[in-house]
């Protein structure tokens, strides 16, 4: 049962950020496509703006893998 | 490295300027300051603009787009050709174009003609391809064929009505049903085609009672008119495979102008071009009664060639006088990067960034460093690097596009990082290295051992960072920008402090090594507080998650790695076989091109977020050389 709890809590961890990280590039995604369009001098920033979001699912794999080693 | 620059100035009598200007147009080398005061265009310059913009109007309708196939020979040529002042140049451009322009107007009001007559011809077409059975079965000299645009709801009032009128002439029952033929065409919007077959005896009753009911006859397209509708239908077809034919003929003869005169219409836009710059650059220069005064930016490696070269061009007729920039100019001074041949491939990953600052740090080397070994040890496998190799060493020989040649280079680089990280995970195409020739791993299997190769991510991030850190303290040392400088070092020292408590907790060192550390934190935060106050706090936690972030390394490695085992293991499970090898390379395929572009990306993001935002300080300005246009010219905006 703890084993099932461990490996659930750590699909949670990757899974839940993923969909937030996904949900936040979507967003930032579509706008900063209408701002290159606009100005494709802003383009630097606007890679820079869609990578952000990508932490929170870094930090949930790391968390993750954390949670499978203990399990393993 | 960001090239030193000199303030070149260039004192001459007015009526050499244009001389000189050229001179400095050939040299190429000096990026030309303009004055402040704003003055209206000169005639020259309008007429310039003017017979600029009928060039690029003409390789507009000629459609022509391959500005990259021009060479410096081509334009040379043209050069060589029209080597006269403004006035000789625009009156020999106008001169040589107006019988082309004359030929290529008369050539595309034809095409548009015939475009026009064409699609009249192919919606008439699909009404004659309809009833050319119809007319074919009708005997011409005993019957009258028309055709009729009628409402559907009328079509069998109509025929009733004609019927009923024949049946008066000819009240015969065989009669009646022999006079009448018809065949209905259904067209949109509830119209129809209604083709009426009759006896010559009874064409006009049947016309008359047609009309009464509404119904119009048909007409063929303006040029397939005939005496009959029997003649005009054919015509339609006839017209048809005519305007097609001669469409045909007349694109070719307009792709044989376009590959004719399109690269001598962009030379001489080329050279247009190069003349309205020199002509404003003259008109910006400064004149103080009989003389001129022309100033710039050069890099200090090219003063003697200048100087040498005005020297012997113009002797004592012209004064140069240079200087360092003062420290309150470095902002207005163009930064130009130069760097050795095997790192300047990297320089294109700065366009995204803004040009950095004169007096700024160029990171173009930590990129050429850092960016294909972290790229080859997230793709981490030998044989996708050699296809990577075999890609970058295809593009670096391209010269379909000037960005083509670096982004092969900087593929090279990664190609070599890929192969030694792939030797270090024992990976060549997944475990098919393992598999055919018992590779293993020199360091260790990335699919099997993740945690090792956390770790090393993470000490990747805090080394990268750190190095960040450090010049970003030297940037606010260098510019005394106090701030700047404090919270950097006291970032660095808190992140040493922290590793530190780490190294020592988990080593269970003796407690000097403790109380040492504790000092060094508390150094640190009082830096962090009176560089940043509260937001030097938060930078340090923000640094941290920088470091952090660089375990995409190894996530996306690893990703890489059990795609490439998964796309070997389908031919474990379908066999040797024809489907089992197609799958294999599918998904080696699928995970070659995700490799590439993943690892590009990443290790771009983990440079422009993670790296830069340390210490690189955007917002120079470009060197931006008045000089002749080179090869790769660029399409005009």
């Amino acid at each position: 049962m703890e084993k099932a709890l461990l490996a659930l809590a750590a699909a949670l961890a990757i899974g839940i950020p993923a969909m937030a990280t996904a949900y936040a590039q979507a967003k930032i995604g579509s706008a900063g496509a209408g701002t290159v369009a606009e100005k494709p001098e802003t383009s630097g920033t606007m890679i820079i703006l869609e990578a952000i979001p990508e932490t929170i699912v870094i930090l949930g794999f790391v968390v993750a893998i954390m949670m499978i080693l203990q399990l393993a | 490295m960001i090239c030193e620059m000199l303030r070149l100035a260039i004192w001459g009598l007015t009526p050499q300027r244009s001389e000189v200007v050229e001179t400095l147009h050939d040299f190429g080398l000096l990026h030309v300051c303009s004055s402040t005061e704003t003055k209206p265009p000169s005639k020259e310059e309008e007429t310039l603009k003017f017979t600029r913009a009928k060039v690029l109007g003409m390789l507009e309708a000629l459609d022509w787009k391959e500005w990259s196939i021009l060479t410096d020979e081509t334009i040379d040529m043209a050069r060589e050709r029209v080597d006269l002042g403004i006035d000789g140049v625009v009156g020999e451009i106008d001169r040589s174009l107006d019988a082309f322009r004359q030929r290529l107007a008369s050539l595309l009001d034809e095409r548009r003609r015939l475009s026009v007559s064409l699609s009249e011809l192919k919606r008439a077409h699909q009404i004659v391809f309809h009833f050319i059975p119809f007319v074919s079965s009708e005997d011409p000299s005993e019957r009258i064929l028309t055709l009729w645009w009628t409402k559907e709801a009328t079509i069998q009032k109509t025929l009733s009505a004609i019927r009923a009128a024949i049946q008066k002439l000819d009240a015969s029952e065989t009669g009646t049903r022999d006079a009448l033929r018809f065949h209905v065409l259904s067209t949109e919007k509830e119209q129809s085609v209604l083709a009426i077959s009759v006896e010559k005896r009874f064409a006009d009753k049947a016309e008359s009672q047609l009309r009464t009911q509404g119904a119009v006859p048909w007409r063929a397209p303006e040029g397939s008119q005939r005496a009959t509708t029997r003649e005009s239908l054919f015509a339609v077809e006839e017209g048809l495979k005519e305007t097609l034919t001669r469409l045909d003929n007349l694109s070719e003869e307009i792709n044989r102008a376009r590959d004719g005169w399109g690269p001598r219409l962009a030379s001489l836009y080329i050279l247009l071009d190069e003349k309205l710059e020199e002509a404003l650059v003259e008109s910006g220069s400064q004149t103080r009664g009989e003389t001129f005064l022309i100033e710039g930016w050069i890099p200090a490696d090219s003063l003697d060639e200048a100087m040498k070269l005005l020297k012997f061009r113009f002797g004592d007729k012209v004064l140069v006088q240079w200087r360092y920039p003062s420290s309150e100019e470095w902002h207005r001074v163009p930064a130009l990067l130069s760097n050795p041949a095997a790192t300047q491939p990297f320089e294109i990953l700065l366009k995204l960034m803004p040009h950095p600052l004169y007096q700024g740090v160029d990171p173009t080397t930590l990129m050429a460093i850092f960016f294909p070994f972290f790229s080859g040890c997230m793709v981490g496998d030998a044989g996708y690097g050699i296809l990577i190799g075999l890609l970058g060493f295809r593009l670096s020989r391209s010269n379909r596009h000037p960005l083509l040649p670096p982004v092969g280079k900087i593929l090279l680089w990664i190609c070599g990082w890929s192969i030694a990280w792939g030797i270090a995970f024992g990976e060549f195409f997944g475990d098919l290295g393992h598999r055919l020739f018992h590779m293993e791993p020199l360091w260790v299997e990335r699919s099997h051992a993740v945690l090792p190769v956390l770790i090393f991510t993470v000490a990747l991030g805090f080394a990268h960072i750190s190095i960040g850190l450090f010049l970003g303290f030297m940037e606010g040392l260098r510019k005394n920008h106090r701030h700047l400088w404090m919270e950097r070092l006291g970032t660095l020292i808190v992140l040493f402090s922290l590793v530190g408590l780490l190294v020592i907790v988990r080593l269970k060192l003796p407690q000097p090594f403790f109380s040492l550390n504790i000092i060094l934190l508390v150094i640190g935060t009082a830096l962090l507080l009176a560089g940043g106050k509260i937001g030097g706090i938060i930078e340090t936690f923000s640094a941290l998650g920088n470091v952090l972030s660089y375990v995409r390394i190894a996530a996306i490695g690893l990703s890489s790695a059990i795609l490439a085992v998964v796309a070997t293991r389908f031919v474990d499970v379908l066999g040797l076989s024809f489907l089992g090898i197609l799958m294999a390379l599918v998904i080696h395929l699928l995970n070659f091109v995700l490799a590439i572009g993943g690892s590009g990306l990443h290790s771009a993001r983990l440079h422009y977020v993670e790296f830069f935002s340390k210490f690189y300080l955007g917002g120079g300005k470009e060197f931006r050389p008045f000089s002749r246009r080179r090869f790769y010219w660029k399409k005009p905006c």
